[in-house]
This record gives C-alpha cells, sequence and structure tokens, in this order.
C-alpha cells in the first residue's frame, strides 16, 4: 500500500468539494459565487473558491458563462461520486532538488527577461543573503550554455564606453522548458520539465 | 557597478500595495495597476517581484486578444492548450491555483503581472478576461503600463472598481539617487555630484544608471571622491530626446 493510502484507495474525503458539487447539482442551474455562499454559509469564500477549482480540475464542474458555475451530474449522481482528498495516487520517494533558491530564482528571471546580461539576472534574483551569487549564477550560466538552454549575444557596449572596452557579456534563453529549474549534476545537466539529461562534454586536451 | 536591487520610494510604493491586498474589504477587488512615464523602473521592479515571488510575468503585446492571452497565460504555466477559448479558460482556473500554491510552499506571494498593458487597455474583452480571472480566483493581477493607463482603464467601470490599489510611479526623489549611489556605484561620490546627477537625470533611474556607469569609469581612472569640479565637462549620461551626450557642468 503506498504512502497516504488507506485500506480503500487514498485517505481523505473531500467534504468542501462534496458539499459545492452537491450544491451546483441541487440547483440544476449555473450558480455564481455569491449563491454558493448563501447555500453553504459555513464555508468560508476562500475554501469555495478553492473547491469550485478542484472540481473543474477533476472534470466535475465547469464555469459556463461569466461568473457562473455548474455540474453536467444531477444530484443522486453527484452524492454517489465519492470525492477524495489526499494524494491521487502512489506517493513515492522523489530525489530533493538540488537547484537551491538562488538557481531557481535565476532560471525564473532568464524565463521572464530572455535576454540579459549575468548582472541583469543578480540584481533580479538576489536577495542579499547568498554566499557568492555571482559565482554561482556563472557557473549555472555557464552549464545551461554547455547544454543549449542559453546562448551567448554578441557582447554590449554603454553609450559612453571607452574604445577599448569589449562590452558586457549578454545570453539568450533559447530552450525555455518549464517553471521548473535545471539542476547542474556531476554527470551533466538534468532538465525536471523534460525529464532530460543533458551529459557534460568532455573537453579533449 | 554592483548588481543589486535598491528599494527606492516607488519600490515601497509598490510592495505596500500589493501587502494592501491582502486586507482589502472588497474579495475581488485584486487588480493593481502601475503607471507612470517611461524610465522610471516599472518594468525593473516588475521582473525583480515575480522572479523574487514565483510570480508569473506576461508582456501584453500589440493586437493582444484574449484567446492569445490565454495561450500566453498557459504556456506560462506549462499546459498545453485546448482549442476552444472556454476549455482554455477552465485550463487556466484549473492551473493557477496550482502555481499559486507552490510559491506560497516556498514563501512567495503570488500574482500574475501584464507588463506593457497600454497594448490592451482599449481592448474592453482583453479587459474584462483578465476581471474574469482575478474576479473567481481572487488572485492579484498586477497590471503595468504608461502613464495614462488609469485613465483609459476609468471607461470600463467593470474594471476600475476591481482596482484595489493604484501605484504611480514618480521621477527618483535626491534621497531615491543617493542610495541609488551608495548602492550600485563602486567608487565614493560626493554630495555635489549626486544633487547634479539628481537634477540632470529628472528622476529617471535609467539615467541615473547611465550617469554611475559614467562616474565609476572616471572614477577608475582618477582615484579619490569623484566629485562635481572633477568631472566638469565629462559626459554624463545620454539626452534620450535628442540621443546628445548631457556634459557635467560645475
Amino acid at each position: 500500500m503506498a504512502r497516504g493510502e488507506g485500506a480503500d484507495g487514498p485517505a481523505g474525503n473531500a467534504t468542501r468539494q462534496t458539499a459545492v458539487l452537491a450544491a451546483l447539482a441541487a440547483a440544476g442551474a449555473c450558480l455564481t459565487l455569491d449563491e454558493l455562499a448563501l447555500r453553504l454559509p459555513d464555508l468560508p469564500r476562500a475554501a469555495l473558491v478553492a473547491a469550485a477549482a478542484g472540481l473543474i480540475r477533476a472534470g466535475h464542474a465547469v464555469r459556463r458563462e461569466r461568473g457562473c458555475y455548474e455540474t453536467p451530474l444531477d444530484t443522486e449522481a453527484a452524492l454517489a461520486l465519492r470525492l477524495t482528498s489526499g494524494p491521487k495516487g502512489p506517493v513515492g520517494l522523489r530525489r530533493k532538488s538540488r537547484t537551491g533558491g538562488l538557481r531557481a530564482r535565476l532560471w525564473r528571471a532568464m524565463r521572464i527577461k530572455k535576454k540579459f546580461a549575468l548582472a541583469d539576472l543578480l540584481t533580479a534574483a538576489t536577495n542579499g543573503r547568498e554566499k557568492d551569487a555571482a559565482g554561482n549564477a556563472g557557473h549555472y550560466l555557464r552549464a545551461l550554455a554547455a547544454a543549449g538552454h542559453v546562448v551567448e549575444l554578441r557582447r554590449a557596449k554603454g553609450p559612453h564606453a571607452p574604445p577599448t572596452s569589449n562590452g558586457v557579456k549578454r545570453y539568450a534563453l533559447v530552450r525555455d522548458t518549464g517553471p521548473a529549474a535545471p539542476v547542474v549534476r556531476p554527470d551533466g545537466l538534468y532538465d525536471p520539465n523534460t525529464d532530460t539529461l543533458h551529459p557534460r562534454r568532455e573537453t579533449t586536451a | 557597478m554592483r548588481a543589486e536591487f535598491i528599494r527606492t520610494g516607488n519600490v515601497s510604493r509598490y510592495l505596500a500595495a500589493i501587502a494592501a491586498l491582502k486586507t482589502r474589504g472588497a474579495a475581488e477587488a485584486c487588480l493593481v495597476v502601475v503607471d507612470g512615464t517611461p524610465g522610471l523602473g516599472k518594468t525593473e521592479v516588475a521582473q525583480w517581484w515575480a522572479t523574487q515571488n514565483g510570480a508569473l510575468y506576461l508582456r501584453a503585446k500589440v493586437g493582444w486578444r484574449p484567446t492569445w492571452i490565454l495561450r500566453d497565460l498557459l504556456a506560462e504555466l506549462q499546459v498545453p492548450p485546448a482549442r476552444s477559448h472556454e476549455t482554455m479558460f477552465n485550463q487556466a482556473l484549473a492551473a493557477l491555483p496550482a502555481a499559486a500554491e507552490k510559491a506560497a510552499n516556498e514563501g512567495g506571494e503570488f500574482g500574475v503581472v501584464i507588463d506593457e498593458v497600454d497594448h490592451i487597455v482599449g481592448d474592453r474583452k482583453a479587459l474584462e478576461l483578465l476581471r474574469d480571472l482575478s474576479d473567481f480566483l481572487e488572485l492579484p493581477f498586477i497590471l503595468v503600463g504608461m502613464d495614462r493607463v488609469r485613465g483609459r482603464l476609468a471607461r470600463f467601470p467593470q474594471i476600475a472598481s476591481r482596482v484595489a490599489q493604484p501605484v504611480e510611479f514618480l521621477p527618483a526623489s535626491a534621497d531615491d539617487v543617493a542610495a541609488l549611489v551608495a548602492g550600485l556605484c563602486e567608487v565614493p561620490v560626493a554630495d555635489c555630484l549626486i544633487r547634479h546627477l539628481h537634477a540632470a537625470s529628472k528622476g529617471r533611474v535609467r539615467e541615473v544608471k547611465e550617469a554611475i556607469a559614467a562616474i565609476e569609469r572616471f572614477g577608475r581612472r582618477n582615484p579619490g571622491t569623484v566629485t562635481l569640479a572633477a568631472m566638469d565637462g565629462q559626459p554624463l549620461m545620454t539626452d534620450r530626446a535628442t540621443g546628445k551626450p548631457i556634459l557635467v557642468r560645475a
């Protein structure tokens, strides 16, 4: 039996979702949040919102028109449905992400900015509590570039930069695979968004 | 120049507006409108806040109609979009709470930032879509645009009534400029030059940062505290209207 499961399946009854579904089914027409609140005065509004969102996610209700929600189920079918809370499947051991807070924020900043210099990422992503933010960020950026998620653009020089200045290195995020920050591992870069490992390239002398 | 985020008066007002949403009277009043003239740092602040909090950040575009908005939103949420508008809307309703919960678990304040909202501020259907999402989920939507956004939103009372907190970005004050110089400049700068910088930049953060870079380059070639007199005649920043350099005048 997987962790979190009882003898009959996942533990926990979704009592709030059950109440909202029963109210929608009894109405036989779409109800607004205010109308739901009148029918279920014991439920806080935030709970109504969360329950309705859960029912939509599970496919038991829809938003039929602006601000109005309904279920295709009749009362009997709605009450016969056993809605459960808790895990929907086996809860196995998952490796804890080793991205750390800074790299998650750096990845977020890259996804927001699309094109950036290292300083732009540090300004957006650091919170002053990091040990070596610039070093950490530079290492992460190089790993992402080696895996092809990021490419280097031409260097940018400011308007009054000296003629001998090479300008600032800039990058573009060309492979935005999703919100989860890729993880640098000894064997390469693991992207949890695509469940893909980009092997570290061997450098030859 | 140091890569740090400096909290100016505008940043404090922005954060206060987000915080005030928690104690708002009307549950549906979840819109924050951030506007101000270009160059005051609105986008930088919005991007910083979204990065720090795990909030969503979208940029409006010309012709950004409701279906396109939903596709962009679902792309950010990593949800393959359905074909119909209604189904995509329900997909967004289902996915946004999960994103909010994730941000909350990581200690962030969730919301959806819509930058460059000027592109859609005349489009009733696009605005109503954002209102619908914000209304139902009671999630903050932060609309960022240029200085006439609030006035143009007033044409749509249903939207304007949902604006819990307007935030007008103002030119950086003398204290703000001093904080920016102290936080970002890697060479010591005299007060006389900071005052001159404040006046020359007219409080525009973009220009202030450009000037800080110029002062740093000068300071590295001329060790010691950089003064107004020392930099007399040197280029400080670019005049955005003419493209010509603005020189320091002692």
